[in-house]
């Protein structure tokens, strides 16, 4: 009991510290959460997608997709935003951006998932996801996706305090979701071609993790998930 | 041109104590002799000047780039980063190599070494270029290609740098952080980048005010001078000895007490790759942190030898400052351009919420930090080329306020950090200072309000000019 008395302290010292340190945890925790809803939905989703062709996720189903693929790609800009708030400030900051960040990236997946479901109903679902595949691939060898994808990092000047502290930081959201669309677009059309099944969604969201690390002469190894999501897809 | 490595450490020498012994000393003549043989070179070839040059930086298009030079090789220096010296220091070694195997083909000796431009702010005469950078020819009456036209006006004829642009003191004791509003040394912790967020001290310090001192502060990249460029630098033979001697300084820091370089894996593992074929270098921070062993084998004439007793207290200081992250306590509320003359902006600072430190004041709590942030700074041109941050100093004469003077300010990189391309995301730069030391001398002396504060940025020559540089916010916090 004794030794027990003494961690205690210094394991809520240690939490702290982290927390101080990394103040965007909250949301790797809500992404998390998103992932397992999504995770523990797949099989309606699943069985939706046969029957219809391509689903139509209601505005929040997208949206939770959307919090899950997406939110942990802006952590850096997250973090940044609360460092250099006031302290008082530094999580609804964070939550100001993503109400602007996901809002966008939402209404950007309602437009694809109706392009393509309009597209289903022309062609078949395995030709909307290969052209879907096809463009997305192109996509990862153009010069211009590179452009976009440094533009993902930018950070902007914002007030400390005062109603246009957050009406600058949820338009600073809706910019980076706009810049990150432009980057991303690819596998978002993928991804809901693909009725946003799980297994798709963990191979994108890899992907995309993985090219914000890579070195800017490096090759994005999208076009690689795209092309395995794809096979994959038709196979089924 | 073979090129057969030292197995013994060399000395790379100051290049103002080698033109003392002769304005063309040997290790100058043949740097210059070197020099003429990498420019008759084709730029496809490794080892060609311009090739060497475009490594750290190109305005040449990507589809333009010869056939064989690959994504990875040009445009490729590390900046407002941790990889900011390590990134230096090898391509200095791969630029060294290739510069002495041409040195070796026509004849020179197989020891040669790049000298360093050691501009000390005491003596005076080191403040010029050193003459054989100016002379119209070579002694054997080829051109010199140690001149280059593109350079400031006046720096060709002898006009010194400033000495309070190569002030080596004041350094942070902390080589990185991974936060941008901390000062550092050697630059913020970042992954590879062309593109890093905040300048460590050394890289403003006299890296980039020489920059611009030497390449002048005219903007357009036709015309202006090639070291105020990122992509243009290389092509300027004083660039080579001006990052020898910024290498050379980041030895004097790590052998003052209490400083030591980091020690993640991240950092020492990271890989980088220079040239092609058999012209190839490729290194790890790791490998290139002790000069003296292998592959590098070289060492600099005058660095100090390290005191060690004070070594544990700095790291102590040190540690303490790393454990969390400085707090917000004021900013400024709109960007702020910098006019001919600069700005001064008056910021109201609030009341942390973790902790009362403003009202208990900065003397009664000797742990306590506080810094100063230039945020998201942009530039569509050179401006002043160098500006200098003041707190609280009186409206009547700014300049004359030095005991007021928090740091300085080089527009070198801004231009590059504020443009949106493959390799920018066009965020701007941060610069930071700690001011923790003037605060308690304002508060000891009466004379500081906590509630508010006012920064100028004023050009360092206030003839200068300026325009085209914004500073997005100017912040306080506290740690």
């Amino acid at each position: 009991v004794r030794d027990l008395a003494a961690v205690r302290p210094f394991a809520w010292a240690r939490l702290r510290t982290f927390a101080w340190r990394h103040p965007e945890w909250w949301v790797v925790a809500v992404s998390a959460g998103a992932w397992i809803a999504l995770a523990a939905s797949d099989e309606d989703r699943s069985a939706h997608h046969v029957a219809d062709g391509v689903a139509s996720p209601t505005v929040a189903a997208t949206a939770l997709m959307v919090v899950a693929m997406m939110s942990p790609l802006v952590l850096p800009t997250l973090r940044h935003i609360a460092l250099t708030s006031l302290h008082s400030n530094r999580h609804s900051m964070q939550g100001v951006f993503l109400v602007g960040f996901v809002g966008v990236w939402t209404l950007l997946t309602l437009a694809l998932v109706a392009a393509t479901g309009a597209a289903a109903a022309i062609i078949s679902r395995a030709l909307v996801v290969a052209v879907a595949g096809v463009a997305a691939t192109a996509w990862q060898f153009a010069r211009r996706k590179r452009r976009a994808l440094r533009r993902c990092t930018r950070t902007i000047p914002l007030p400390a305090s005062g109603w246009r502290a957050y009406r600058d930081c949820a338009r600073f959201g809706s910019v980076s979701a706009a810049s990150c669309a432009a980057t991303c677009w690819g596998f978002m059309a993928v991804a809901t071609a693909a009725g946003h099944r799980i297994g798709v969604m963990a191979l994108l969201f890899a992907a995309q993790l993985r090219e914000r690390a890579a070195r800017w002469y490096e090759p994005l190894p999208g076009a690689v998930a795209v092309a395995v999501a794809g096979a994959w897809l038709l196979a089924s | 041109m073979g090129h057969e490595e030292p197995s013994v450490v060399l000395e790379r020498r100051d290049v103002w104590g080698l033109t003392r012994e002769s304005e063309w000393h040997p290790l100058i003549e043949w740097y210059a002799r070197g020099i003429s043989a990498l420019q008759a070179i084709g730029v496809s070839d490794p080892r060609s000047w311009l090739n060497l040059a475009n490594i750290h930086g190109t305005f040449t298009p990507r589809s333009e780039w010869p056939p064989d030079v690959g994504d990875r090789e040009w445009n490729a220096c590390q900046h407002r980063s941790w990889f900011f010296l390590p990134w230096h220091r090898m391509y200095l070694h791969h630029f060294e190599k290739i510069v002495r195997a041409a040195i070796v083909a026509e004849g020179g000796p197989s020891a040669w070494t790049l000298p360093f431009w050691n501009y000390d702010p005491t003596d005076p005469e080191t403040l010029a270029l050193p003459p054989a950078c100016c002379a119209e020819t070579m002694p054997d009456g080829r051109p010199n290609p140690l001149l280059v036209e593109r350079r400031a006006s006046g720096i060709n004829s002898g006009t010194p740098v400033p000495a309070e642009d190569v002030e080596t003191t004041g350094w942070p004791d902390v080589f990185t952080a991974d936060s941008t509003v901390i000062p550092t040394f050697g630059g913020p912790k970042t992954g590879w980048t062309h593109n890093g967020p905040a300048f460590g001290s050394l890289e403003i310090e006299p890296h980039g005010l020489v920059h611009v001192d030497v390449g002048g502060r005219d903007g357009n990249p036709s015309t202006g001078g090639f070291m105020s460029f990122f992509e243009l630098a290389g092509r300027d033979p004083v660039f080579w000895m001006h990052h020898a001697n910024v290498d050379r300084l980041w030895e004097v820091w790590r052998n003052q007490p209490g400083h030591s370089n980091p020690t993640d894996a991240d950092w020492l593992e990271a890989p980088y790759s220079f040239g092609s074929g058999t012209w190839q270098t490729m290194l790890t921070v790791a490998e290139v942190l002790d000069m003296t062993a292998p592959p590098l084998l070289c060492r600099y004439q005058d660095v100090p030898v390290p005191a060690a007793e004070e070594e544990e207290i700095a790291r102590e200081e040190v540690k303490m400052s790393a454990e969390r992250p400085p707090e917000l306590v004021g900013a400024s509320e709109v960007p702020v351009p910098l006019s001919d003359s600069g700005a001064t902006v008056r910021i109201m600072v609030g009341r942390p919420a973790a902790r009362a430190m403003i009202a208990e004041g900065i003397s009664a709590a000797p742990e306590r930090r506080v810094f100063l942030t230039l945020e998201n700074v942009t530039a569509t041109d050179l401006g002043a080329g160098s500006y200098t941050v003041y707190v609280n100093a009186p409206d009547a004469d700014v300049a004359a306020a030095e005991d007021r003077q928090v740091g300085r300010m080089s527009t070198f990189g801004l231009m590059e950090a504020s443009r949106a391309d493959d390799v920018h995301s066009g965020s701007g730069a941060t610069y930071s200072f700690e001011i923790t030391d003037l605060v308690r001398r304002l508060e000891e002396a009466g004379e500081w309000d906590p509630e508010s504060l006012r920064v100028s940025v004023v050009p360092t020559d206030r003839e200068a000019g300026g325009g085209g540089v914004r500073i997005g916010r100017i912040g306080i916090y506290y740690g």
